[in-house]
């Protein structure tokens, strides 16, 4: 059934960029927009959790500049605990004229965890990720990010969480 | 690919984070020899008749104090499994006719028992950092270990079903990789 729930979304990636090889965009692979919006479906390994963790992403410098600010905020549930992330982080998109794109990134997060008979774990840190995304079309795009988490307030611990995504240029 | 990527992530775990209690597997059909008495462990294990008994064997050079403490997932379908453990051995206090009555198999002339049924309502919550899990728990109960030998049993009472830990000891240590070898088994 996990298996089935990650293997799906792979299969759309792989199926988009086939797609997008066989009718390939203009020069310019993606459109000259500020703000992007991506739903990222994420497993998260350590603490088992599974959900959407939405984005935006703006590029505050001219168009070219791989640079973005990125802000998310997840809702993932698991057998045991409701998972509420929130992320602000950096994010460098690189050859945003290209068809695969590569991106880098790090950041803050507050992590929130939640059972019904205890007070909410608040756990705050830092995350790095790494991914790849693909342009379908100049403005919709797939790909795979996976991000590692380091708390250091509230408890503790390292996490891991590979997503899927979707994003589109606004 | 999931163990390497979790791998990954413990290891780079800056080091002072990277303390973290022993994990081992129980099993009913073999003794759990402890070699590192002062070290803290978290062992864990599954009722599958609710009939088992498991045993944990220690052996301190000197009296030591050390807390011990039983866990279950904190999932709907076990919320009614309450393992019991209790620390028995030589010099230890005699138990109550209670205690007596609820142990799994009789104790050895000589021996005493620390006995914890866990029935405390509503029951404790222990949210635990480095596996990132909800746990019930019987809380921390300080417990002097003789010196000499001594034992934990964990069984159930209710006869009920399911997985739990048992926590013990003192040191931290790193020797949190070997939870890679049966990740399922600690971390879902």
């Amino acid at each position: 059934m996990r298996t089935s729930a990650i293997a799906r979304p792979l299969l759309a990636v792989l199926l988009a960029a086939t797609a997008a090889r066989a009718d390939p965009p203009d020069e310019c692979a993606t459109a000259p927009a500020r703000f992007t919006i991506a739903v990222p479906a994420e497993v998260t390994v350590v603490g088992l959790t599974y959900g959407l963790r939405p984005e935006v992403a703006y590029r505050p410098g001219a168009l070219g500049s791989a640079s973005r600010l990125r802000l998310a905020v997840g809702v993932l549930d698991g057998p045991d605990q409701l998972f509420v992330p929130l992320s602000l982080g950096y994010r460098a998109m690189f050859r945003g004229r290209q068809r695969v794109q590569p991106a880098v990134g790090a950041g803050v997060e507050l992590q929130h965890r939640l059972v019904s008979d205890y007070p909410a774990v608040r756990q705050y840190g830092v995350y790095v990720e790494v991914g790849v995304g693909i342009a379908a079309t100049p403005r919709l795009a797939f790909g795979l990010m996976v991000a590692i988490d380091v708390m250091l307030y509230g408890g503790p611990g390292a996490g891991l969480g590979p997503r899927v995504f979707a994003s589109w240029r606004l | 690919m999931r163990r390497a990527l979790v791998l990954a992530a413990l290891l780079l775990l800056p080091e002072r984070l990277a303390v973290a209690h022993t994990p081992g597997k129980l099993l009913a059909s073999t003794p759990y020899e402890v070699r590192n008495p002062a070290d803290s462990y978290a062992l864990f294990g599954v009722f599958h008749t609710g009939a088992e008994r498991f045993v944990v064997k220690l052996a301190h050079a000197t009296r030591f104090a050390a807390p011990v403490e039983i866990f279950v997932p904190h999932v709907d379908e076990l919320r009614r499994h309450r393992p019991a453990y209790a620390v028995v051995g030589p010099g230890l206090p005699a138990p109550s006719a209670a205690e007596l009555a609820a142990l799994p198999a009789p104790l050895p002339a000589g021996w005493g028992a620390e006995v914890e049924l866990n029935q405390v309502t509503p029951r404790p919550v222990l949210f635990e950092s480095i596996m990132r899990r909800f746990y019930w728990t019987s809380e921390p109960l300080a417990v002097v270990f003789p010196a000499g030998p001594s034992e934990i049993w964990v069984w159930s009472p209710a006869k009920t079903t399911g997985k739990f830990g048992l926590g013990f000891g003192v040191e931290e240590g790193g020797g949190y990789l070997a939870a890679l070898d049966d990740w399922s088994l600690y971390a879902y």
